[in-house]
């Protein structure tokens, strides 16, 4: 797989930048709120297609990926993530309410995280992030 | 085929060749000629002949040498008696002027044969002349004689004998030329020649009565073995369920008796036993029927299943979709609550601050009753899968604390929590053993009254477990329904008075969840001054949890365990946790311990190994399948089995001694 991505990794690794993709605009707007008041750059695709062109376009610092979308499943995604020599050391995040025991092994596997839809969602995505980013994710003013 | 009587006669092994020969056409006939001794009963009939001739000749040579006597004095008297007629010869022709001397000597020779008792020499006028031998009785006699006989004119007239006693008409004649008469008292032999006679008719008779009996019997023997041969036929035929052939013996002896008897006793058996046959395959016919009627059931009741176990499925994936569907939205409310409430929204006034926290309570109350719910479901399908080790219980309760602590800000309820110095670490699925503590908090909350404290309280039991209590200041439960308390959806009297909602499934699930970290939960409580709820879960210890995990199988009650040395294969980026990849797909039953020296050793409750075995590998190839091959595959190193009682130690050496030393596996 080539890039399709003319920008260069030097920019996505100075500016933390979060690629969120989920079919549920709700959830993707709940993500984009909170890191938004974080100063993190957050970059949006409703369905798999448009998350990876997002991606080959602008190479984020995290993924968070769902995986039953439109277009595309967010296994595959991460997949064409991994077999990407651009974009596979990206930090892949799997947010599902799919709590399939195959599901998370599958995750796993492709060396992504798997994070349950819960009421912790964020609480979740932030330790994640944090240990990334190597920075507390705090709300500034 | 043929089956070889060998008999040590010679005529043996010609029967046994002859039977060979009819065997193919009839093996009763075979039998009958190798079982019946025929051959044999001739020759002891030629044998009876030869001992009935034997006797015979002793019989007759006895009689021989005992007639042997009476016969020589037979033949010595014949010859006195042709002595006597020479005599009388030789005086034929003599003058008796001449005879005086001559005569009388003669007449004395006469006399002195063995068979002549006297002789008399008496002339024309029966005077006597001559007299030798016994004269009186010569006298008598010859007194007799005359008294019998008319004297006439001839004188004595005897011409005709009298017994014992001969009368010559004597060539002698006086010198007027009157022929003499000789009279001779001869001696009675007629007893002799009697029993010579007798004897000699005995011989005959016996000889000639032995040469007519020797064929009739022949004859009468050949029949009865060939009546005897039938009917041995008609037994073996009975015996090897023939058809049944009648028995024909003619003749009205007893064998021709036994044969009728036996004809109907054969067609007696023969009815009765084909009225078994017919019986039994009337039987065969009715468990032909039912069996076709079970199998009809069968397959019936199989449809049913697979159709129920579609259902079930079914029922689980919808349950799997309505959760999942669930979530999805709850946790944009939850996250849009906790956004709002963080202020992200613009600054709340503290009336709405507490309209949010209620939002965010109620939402993750739905969250954890999804849970619940699904689980509950997950446990009766027995697919819910654990992950259990070593865990802090710091760790445990963080994950759940924000949650817990908004919840008791809604009711203005303090939780805190203790962990003890010196509490080990817990061998758990951190999940499940955090949603256990958290839905028993969470009731602790809802029933105690606002202002008052939820303390949860971590610490190492006696026996080197770790036990989490959470203590509450609430109503307390009567000790009645303490023991109801853990039923479905049961909800306690004091519970529903205190007007809290959610404590029945919460419990029960609760239950379930320490149950699946081999743990127990127990309840102490007071009404009015609060009640305690205890979860003991393993710690990280080998034989504290090998000492709960043989409690929990001990009441599920499991007799055996096999157990199997597990090392993932050598590959590359080879994922050191077996334990944990393991725990994706294995049953809650098993145990699943890292080894100190690598690998894991497993035990579970099963009977056979193997098929144990094969579902793991067969689960782990799946898995491999699905990831697209980047796991190591498992490899089984040994296998064993052990009994309940002896679990504990096996493990504990298991988990310590290289599997090398254990039973190999196949």
């Amino acid at each position: 797989m080539t890039s399709i991505s003319g920008a260069t990794p030097a920019a996505s690794t100075l500016v933390k930048r979060v690629l969120i993709a989920d079919d549920d605009g709700a959830v993707t707007a709940a993500i984009t709120e909170r890191f938004k008041a974080c100063r993190i750059e957050v970059d949006v695709a409703h369905d798999a297609m448009h998350a990876l062109f997002l991606a080959y376009k602008n190479p984020p610092s995290v993924m968070i990926i769902d995986v039953w979308m439109p277009a595309g499943n967010g296994l595959a995604v991460c997949e064409m993530i991994r077999s990407d020599d651009r974009l596979k050391e990206t930090p892949l995040l799997v947010i599902t309410g799919d709590s399939e025991e195959a599901t998370r092994a599958r995750v796993e596997s492709l060396g992504a995280e798997f994070i349950q839809k819960t009421g912790e969602l964020w609480a979740a995505i932030r330790e994640r992030c944090e240990a990334i980013f190597n920075v507390p994710l705090v709300p500034s003013e | 085929m043929t089956r070889s009587h060998t008999t040590r006669t010679r005529r043996g092994k010609r029967t046994v060749v002859a039977a060979r020969a009819q065997a193919a056409t009839d093996p009763v006939d075979e039998l009958a000629l190798t079982v019946l001794p025929r051959q044999n009963m001739r020759r002891k009939l030629g044998r009876i002949v030869l001992v009935t001739i034997l006797a015979q000749g002793v019989v007759a040579a006895v009689a021989l040498t005992t007639l042997q006597g009476p016969w020589r004095e037979a033949k010595r008297l014949d010859h006195g008696a042709t002595l006597a007629s020479l005599a009388v010869d030789q005086l034929r022709g003599q003058r008796l002027a001449s005879y005086n001397i001559f005569a009388e000597a003669i007449l004395e020779r006469i006399a002195n044969a063995p068979s002549v008792q006297f002789a008399t020499l008496l002339d024309s006028q029966s005077q006597v002349v001559l007299q030798s031998g016994s004269e009186e009785r010569a006298r008598r006699l010859l007194q007799s004689a005359i008294d019998g006989r008319a004297v006439g004119e001839t004188g004595l007239a005897l011409a005709a004998p009298v017994d014992g006693v001969v009368v010559y008409e004597s060539p002698l004649t006086d010198i007027s030329g009157a022929p003499f008469r000789l009279v001779l008292g001869m001696k009675d032999l007629s007893a002799q020649r009697a029993l010579l006679d007798g004897a000699a008719a005995l011989f005959v008779g016996m000889i000639g009565a032995g040469l007519v009996a020797l064929p009739i019997g022949l004859w009468r023997f050949q029949r009865w073995t060939s009546s005897l041969h039938s009917l041995h036929r008609g037994i073996r035929r009975l015996a090897m369920d023939a058809p049944l052939q009648p028995v024909t013996v003619s003749g009205e002896d007893e064998i021709a008796y036994l044969s009728i008897a036996f004809n109907e006793m054969a067609s007696k058996l023969t009815a009765s036993r084909n009225e078994l046959v017919e019986a039994n395959r009337v039987l065969e016919q009715r468990v032909a029927e039912r069996t076709e009627d079970l199998r009809i059931a069968n397959a019936k009741l199989e449809r049913q299943n697979i159709t129920l176990e579609e259902l079930t499925e079914t029922a689980l994936r919808f349950t799997d979709d309505v959760a999942h569907e669930f979530r999805t939205p709850l946790a944009v409310i939850s996250e849009f609550a906790s956004i709002l409430f963080d202020g992200l929204g613009g600054e709340l006034t503290a009336k709405q601050e507490e309209y949010m926290r209620f939002i965010s309570s109620a939402s993750s109350d739905l969250e954890r009753l999804v849970d619940d719910f699904l689980d509950t479901g997950k446990l009766r399908a027995g697919v819910l899968r654990v992950d259990r080790r070593a865990t802090r219980v710091e760790d445990v309760l963080d994950r759940i604390w924000p949650m817990l602590e908004m919840r008791a800000a809604t009711t203005q309820v303090r939780v805190e929590r203790r962990i003890q110095p010196g509490t080990p670490r817990a061998y758990v699925d951190r999940e499940k053993l955090g949603r256990a503590v958290l839905n028993l908090a969470v009731n602790a909350i809802k029933f105690s009254p606002p202002g008052a404290r939820v303390v949860i309280e971590a610490a190492r039991t006696e026996t080197g477990a770790v036990s989490l209590s959470v203590i509450d200041e609430g109503p307390g439960i009567a000790p009645d329904e303490v023991s109801a308390l853990f039923e479905r959806f049961e909800q306690t009297r004091t519970g529903r008075d205190a007007d809290a909602k959610g404590f029945g499934l919460g419990l029960n699930i609760t239950r379930e969840l320490v149950r699946l970290n081999l743990g127990q939960v127990e309840i102490s409580s007071e009404i009015g001054k609060g009640s305690v709820f205890t979860i003991t879960v393993p710690s990280d210890d080998a034989a504290v949890i090998v000492d709960s995990y043989v409690r929990s199988l001990r009441a599920s009650h499991t007799a055996r365990l096999g157990l199997m040395w597990i090392d993932a294969a050598q590959a590359e980026n080879a994922d050191a946790d077996v334990a944990g990849r393991i725990a994706t797909f294995a049953h809650p039953d098993d145990l699943y311990l890292p080894r100190p020296s690598g690998g894991v050793l497993a035990a579970g409750p099963t009977e056979s190994v193997g098929g144990w075995r094969d579902r793991l590998l067969c689960e782990d190839a799946k898995r491999s399948h699905a990831s697209g091959g980047a796991c190591p595959r498992l490899q089984i190193l040994a296998t064993d089995t052990c009994t309940l009682t002896e679990a504990r130690e096996r493990i504990l050496d298991g988990l310590a001694r290289a599997p090398e030393t254990q039973r190999r596996a196949a």
